[in-house]
C-alpha cells in the first residue's frame, strides 16, 4: 500500500515539475504598439474596465499615462510626472517624425530615481500591476516606467504570536520592502543579500531569498533557489504555501521549515548561516535549514543571562516530553502498572476514579478533543466575545464535568498540564498532538512497553529526516559536540566562537579574534 | 535483507516478551491495603482484606471524586483451607479484582501466629503480585479481623494508619518487620524472628490500640512477646533503632529525672568460639541530646555529661540484658542471629558444635559494651527555674 502511495506521490511530483498541472504560460515578448490609439485599446482590453485602472491622455492622446489607483502616490505623480508632461506635450506633438519622441520627455523626468524604459508590452502590464506608472508616447513603440508606489500597509507592531519580555518589540509586516528594511537595519553588512523572484502565475508574489554571502552554505542557497524556482502554481498567498512546496518531506508530521515573525530572531538565524525566505504579503518569514532544536530556542534566550537560558531550555525540554508523554504514561500506569504508582497516590487516584464511566484512554481522548475545541474556538471567535470561551471551557468543561462524574479530576489535571506545556513549543503544536494521541493508543494496548516501542520508532523516523540536506536531529544525531553549545544548553555568548558546523560546515570563526 | 528480517523479528519479539500485558484499569481493581489472617474452626484460614473504597466526601456528591484524598475502607472476609484458596474465596464477595501489589500491612491473629507462619506464608512469597515490602504485625490476644475492622481516626484506612504508625520509628519500642525480612529469617531455623506487635486492649478504635513490643517466633511459631524495654534492647542490639527516649536519674539531684533523646546508634555483634564455647559480644555506639530535665542543675557541665552518659549506657545495657535473658532462657532462640555470624566467621569450628547450638546459646556469655555520647543540651544549658536562686 505504501508502495502504491509512493508511486502516486512521485507521479504527482513529476507532473507538478513538468508543469502539466499548473503550467505557466510561455512568456513571449509583445512589442508595444506604436500608435497611441492601439496602446489605449490594448490596455483597455487587458484591464477589462476595472475601475481602479486609470488611463489618462494628454494633448490629443499623444502621451498616455497608466497606473492603478491605490497603488501609487497621486500627489507625487501630479507634481513630478503630470507637470512635465503638460509642459512638453505641445513640443512632442509638433515634433517631426525623425526623432524619437521620448527624448523630449525623458530629460524632464530624469529627476526621478526609478525611471526605466520598456519595449515589451507585457512588462508594462506587470509594472502597472505592481504599482508602477507607465507613460506611452505616440509613435514611439517604447514606454517609460516610473515607480512611485504608495499603498496602505500595517505599521510595524509587536508580533502577537511571539512575544518577549526582553528584546526588540518589532515584528515583520506584510510588506516585503519593510521586512527587508528591518533585516537590513539589524545586519548592516554588504554581505547581506536579498534575491528577488516572483512566484505564482496569477498572484505574482514577490519572494526574497535572504542570506549572508560567505557565511551561508552555498549549496543550501542554491538548493533554496532551485526549489523556489521549481514552484509552478497559480497563487502564493502566504509563506506557508512556499513551505509546503519546498519542504524536504511533504508527508512528515514534523515541520522542516522554521518560521518567525521576529526580525531579531531571523537575523540570528542568518548569522548562523541559514537562509531566510521572505514572502510578500505575510509577516511570517521562513528560515532553512530547520533543526529540531530550533523549536526549543527563542531569541530571548540570548538576551537573558545564559544560566537562565540553560534552566529555561531544560524546562522547555521537560514541557515537550510532558506534552507528548504525560497522558500516555497516565494511561499506562492506570491500566497496566498500578503496582508502580506510589501507594498514597494510588489511594487518591483510586478514590477519584471510582464511578467514572470511561476508561482512561477514552477520558484522555475526549479531554484532548475538548481542549482542542476550546483552543480552536478561542482562535475563531471574535475578540469581543472571547470571554465566553474561557468561561465555558474552564467552568463547564473542566469543573462541571468532574463534579458530574463524567471525568475524573486527575485526568483533567493531566490534560491541563499537558496542554499548557504544549503552548511552550507552540510551533510544534500539530506534531505534539498527533504523537500524544498515537502514544495514548499505544499505551492502551501495551502499557509502558507500547510507549517505549512507539517512541523508538518515532526517534528513528526523526533521525531519518533532513532539512535542506542537514540532518534534522543534529547536533544530537549525528552527534556534534561543538554544536551542543547552543542546543539544549546555551553556553555564554563570549564562549561561542564558531558558527554551528552542521549548518555552515566549512566556514570559519564567528568572532574574529586577534592572536 | 537478512539484517532487515532479523530487525523485524527482534522488534516483534519485544511485543511478546514483555511479560504479562493485560489492560485492566484501576477502576476494575480493589486495591488491598491490609490483610488479616486468623484461624477459625476446622483449621480454616480466615482471610480479611481491607480495600480502598470511594472517597467519602464525594460519594455524597454526584458520582465520583472531585476531591480525592480521604477514601473509605471496605473490609471483606473469606475462609479457605489455604491462604490462596481463602484469597480466591473473596471473588464472589467483591465486584472487583483484589489487587495485592500495594499490600501495606499483614496482620496475624495470635492463634494463627501460634499455629505457625508456615501454614500461611508461602502465598505471600509465591504470588507475583504481592509486594514483599509489607509490614507484618501480630495481634496480642486478639484476632486480625478485629484489628482490620477497627475504626481508624486520622486516616480513613485503618491499614494505612497502622503502617504509618509502624513507620514512625521515633518511639523506639516497636518493631518494623517487613515481609521480605521475615521471609529471609524463616529460612534460618536457628534464628528467631521478632515482628511488630499490636495490643488491641479490648478496644475497637485504633487510637486505643498500642503498637508496642515485639512478637517472638521460634520455628515459625509464636513463642511469646517482648515487652517494650526488651524490644528496645532488641532494636539497639540489632542496629534497628532510629530514635528513642532514655529516662534516667538526674545525676545532680536526688529523685529528679532526665530524659535523653537518642538520635543515632550503631551496633556491632562480635562472635568467637573458645574451646567450643561461644564467646559473643554486642558493641553499641550511640549518641543523643538532652531532651528534658527535672531539677535545676546545669547538665552541660562536663562532669554531669559524663555521669549522664554512663547512666544512659547502663540503661541501654539493662534493656539488652533483659532481652537476652528472654531470648536465652525463656524462648531459647537466637534472636540476634549470632549463629549466622559464627557460621560465616568460624565455619569449621561452628560446624562441630552446630548440632548443640540451642544448648550452647542458652548458656552463652554475651558481653555488652555500650558507648553513649551526649552531643548537645538542646536550646538551653540549665533550666529557667532555679531553686537556689543563683542564676542571673
Amino acid at each position: 500500500m505504501l508502495g502504491n502511495f509512493k508511486r502516486f506521490y512521485r507521479a504527482m511530483r513529476l507532473k507538478a515539475a513538468n508543469g502539466n498541472m499548473n503550467a505557466e504560460e510561455p512568456k513571449e515578448s509583445v512589442p508595444i504598439p506604436t500608435s497611441s490609439m492601439q496602446v489605449k485599446a490594448a490596455l483597455k482590453r487587458t484591464f477589462n474596465g476595472s475601475f481602479d485602472f486609470v488611463l489618462k491622455g494628454f494633448g490629443n492622446d499623444t502621451v498616455l499615462m497608466a497606473y492603478i489607483d491605490g497603488l501609487v502616490d497621486k500627489l507625487l505623480i501630479s507634481e513630478s510626472i503630470v507637470a512635465p508632461i503638460v509642459q512638453t506635450v505641445n513640443e512632442i506633438e509638433n515634433a517631426g517624425p525623425k526623432k524619437r519622441k521620448v527624448v523630449y520627455l525623458k530629460p524632464k523626468l530624469s529627476s526621478l530615481c526609478d525611471l526605466t524604459e520598456f519595449t515589451d508590452f507585457n512588462e508594462c502590464i506587470n509594472s502597472i500591476l505592481s504599482g508602477g506608472t507607465v507613460i506611452f508616447v505616440d509613435g514611439d513603440g517604447t514606454a517609460l516606467n516610473i515607480s512611485l508606489q504608495k499603498f496602505e500597509k500595517r505599521a510595524i507592531s509587536e508580533p502577537a504570536s511571539e512575544t518577549v519580555s526582553r528584546g526588540s518589540r518589532e515584528g515583520f509586516t506584510e510588506a516585503l520592502l519593510v521586512n527587508t528594511t528591518l533585516l537590513r537595519r539589524i545586519v548592516k553588512d554588504s554581505s547581506l543579500v536579498f534575491e528577488l523572484i516572483t512566484i505564482g502565475r496569477v498572484t505574482k508574489t514577490k519572494v526574497s531569498i535572504c542570506y549572508l554571502k560567505g557565511i551561508a552554505n552555498q549549496e543550501i542557497i542554491d538548493e533554496v533557489r532551485k526549489r523556489l524556482r521549481n514552484i509552478k502554481t497559480e497563487a502564493i498567498l502566504e509563506s506557508g504555501y512556499l513551505e509546503e512546496y519546498i519542504t524536504d518531506s511533504p508527508f512528515s508530521i514534523l515541520p522542516t521549515v522554521f518560521n518567525s515573525e521576529r526580525p531579531e530572531s531571523v537575523a540570528g538565524k542568518l548569522l548562523e548561516g541559514r537562509v531566510a525566505i521572505i514572502c510578500d504579503g505575510t509577516p511570517n518569514v521562513l528560515t532553512v535549514p530547520n533543526l529540531f532544536v530550533d523549536y526549543l530556542q527563542y531569541s530571548e534566550d540570548y538576551n537573558n543571562r545564559w544560566i537562565f537560558s540553560v534552566i529555561i531550555r531544560t524546562v522547555r525540554l521537560f514541557a515537550l516530553f510532558l506534552s507528548v508523554m504525560a497522558p500516555a504514561f497516565y494511561i499506562a500506569l492506570l491500566c497496566f502498572h498500578p503496582d508502580v504508582i506510589p501507594f498514597k497516590l494510588l489511594v487518591t487516584l483510586t478514590a477519584s476514579q471510582q464511578g467514572v464511566p470511561f476508561s482512561p484512554l477514552l477520558e484522555m481522548l475526549a479531554l484532548t478533543m475538548l481542549f482542542e475545541i476550546i483552543k480552536e474556538s478561542g482562535l475563531r471567535i471574535s475578540r469581543s466575545i472571547g470571554q465566553a470561551v474561557s468561561i465555558v471551557g474552564g467552568l463547564i468543561v473542566g469543573q462541571a464535568a468532574v463534579q458530574a462524574g463524567i471525568f475524573s479530576a486527575p485526568s483533567v489535571v493531566i490534560i491541563g498540564a499537558t496542554s499548557l506545556s504544549a503552548f511552550i513549543i507552540s510551533k510544534l503544536d500539530a506534531t505534539v498532538i498527533i504523537m500524544r494521541v498515537l502514544l495514548m493508543v499505544a499505551a492502551n494496548i501495551l502499557g509502558v512497553l507500547g510507549i517505549v516501542l512507539l517512541s523508538i520508532g518515532f526517534l528513528v523516523y526523526m533521525s531519518s529526516l533532513k532539512s535542506f540536506c542537514v540532518p534534522y536531529l543534529s547536533p544530537i544525531t549525528p552527534l556534534s559536540g561543538k554544536d551542543m553549545k547552543d542546543s539544549f544548553i546555551r553556553i555564554p555568548l563570549w564562549a561561542m566562537f564558531e558558527r554551528p558546523e552542521t549548518i555552515t560546515r566549512r566556514y570559519g570563526a564567528r568572532n574574529t579574534r586577534s592572536k | 535483507m537478512v539484517k532487515k528480517a532479523v530487525c523485524a523479528i527482534l522488534t516483534l519479539m519485544l511485543l511478546f516478551l514483555g511479560g504479562c500485558q493485560n489492560n485492566r484499569d484501576i477502576n476494575s481493581l480493589a486495591v488491598v491495603v491490609a490483610i488479616g489472617l486468623d484461624t477459625v474452626a476446622d483449621g480454616n484460614i480466615e482471610f480479611t482484606v481491607q480495600i480502598i473504597g470511594p472517597s467519602k466526601q464525594s460519594s455524597s456528591q454526584l458520582g465520583s471524586g472531585s476531591s480525592g484524598g480521604s477514601s473509605s475502607a471496605i473490609n471483606v472476609s473469606a475462609e479457605g483451607a489455604t491462604s490462596f484458596e481463602a484469597a480466591r474465596n473473596l471473588i464472589p464477595k467483591l465486584s472487583k479484582k483484589a489487587f495485592y501489589a500495594h499490600l501495606q500491612l499483614l496482620v496475624i491473629g495470635e492463634d494463627m501466629a501460634k499455629e505457625g507462619l508456615d501454614k500461611i506464608w508461602d502465598f505471600f512469597e509465591r504470588d507475583h503480585e504481592v509486594d514483599r515490602q509489607f509490614r507484618m504485625i501480630v495481634v496480642k490476644g486478639g484476632t486480625a479481623k478485629s484489628v482490620i475492622e477497627a475504626t481508624a481516626s486520622i486516616d480513613q484506612l485503618g491499614g494505612v494508619e497502622i503502617s504509618d504508625t509502624i513507620d514512625n520509628e521515633a518511639f523506639g519500642k516497636s518493631v518494623k518487620s517487613l515481609g521480605f525480612e521475615v521471609s529471609a529469617l524463616l529460612s534460618e531455623p536457628m534464628t528467631g524472628i521478632v515482628t511488630g506487635l499490636i495490643d488491641p486492649d479490648g478496644s475497637t478504635k485504633l487510637t486505643n490500640m498500642k503498637i508496642e513490643g515485639g512478637a517472638v517466633f521460634k520455628n515459625a511459631r509464636l513463642a511469646g512477646y517482648l515487652n517494650d524495654n526488651e524490644t528496645r534492647g532488641y532494636l539497639f542490639a540489632s542496629n534497628k533503632i532510629k530514635s528513642t527516649t532514655l529516662t534516667i536519674a538526674n545525676p545532680c539531684e536526688q529523685g529528679k529525672l532526665v530524659s535523653i533523646e537518642v538520635i543515632g546508634s550503631s551496633s556491632k555483634l562480635t562472635s568467637a568460639l573458645k574451646n567450643g564455647e561461644p564467646d559473643l559480644g554486642i558493641e553499641i555506639t550511640a549518641y543523643g541530646n538532652i531532651g528534658d530535665e527535672q531539677g535545676s542543675a546545669d547538665l552541660s557541665d562536663l562532669d554531669n555529661v559524663k555521669k549522664l552518659e554512663s547512666e544512659a549506657e547502663a540503661l541501654i545495657s539493662e534493656n539488652i540484658r533483659d532481652m537476652l535473658k528472654q531470648s536465652q532462657k525463656t524462648f531459647n532462640i537466637d534472636l540476634l542471629n549470632f549463629n549466622d555470624l559464627l557460621y560465616k566467621h568460624h565455619y569449621k569450628d561452628f560446624e562441630k558444635v552446630k548440632a548443640n547450638w540451642s544448648k550452647l546459646y542458652e548458656n552463652a556469655d554475651i558481653h555488652i559494651n555500650v558507648q553513649f555520647t551526649i552531643k548537645r543540651s538542646g536550646m538551653i544549658t540549665e533550666p529557667a527555674y532555679n531553686e537556689s536562686g543563683s542564676g542571673q
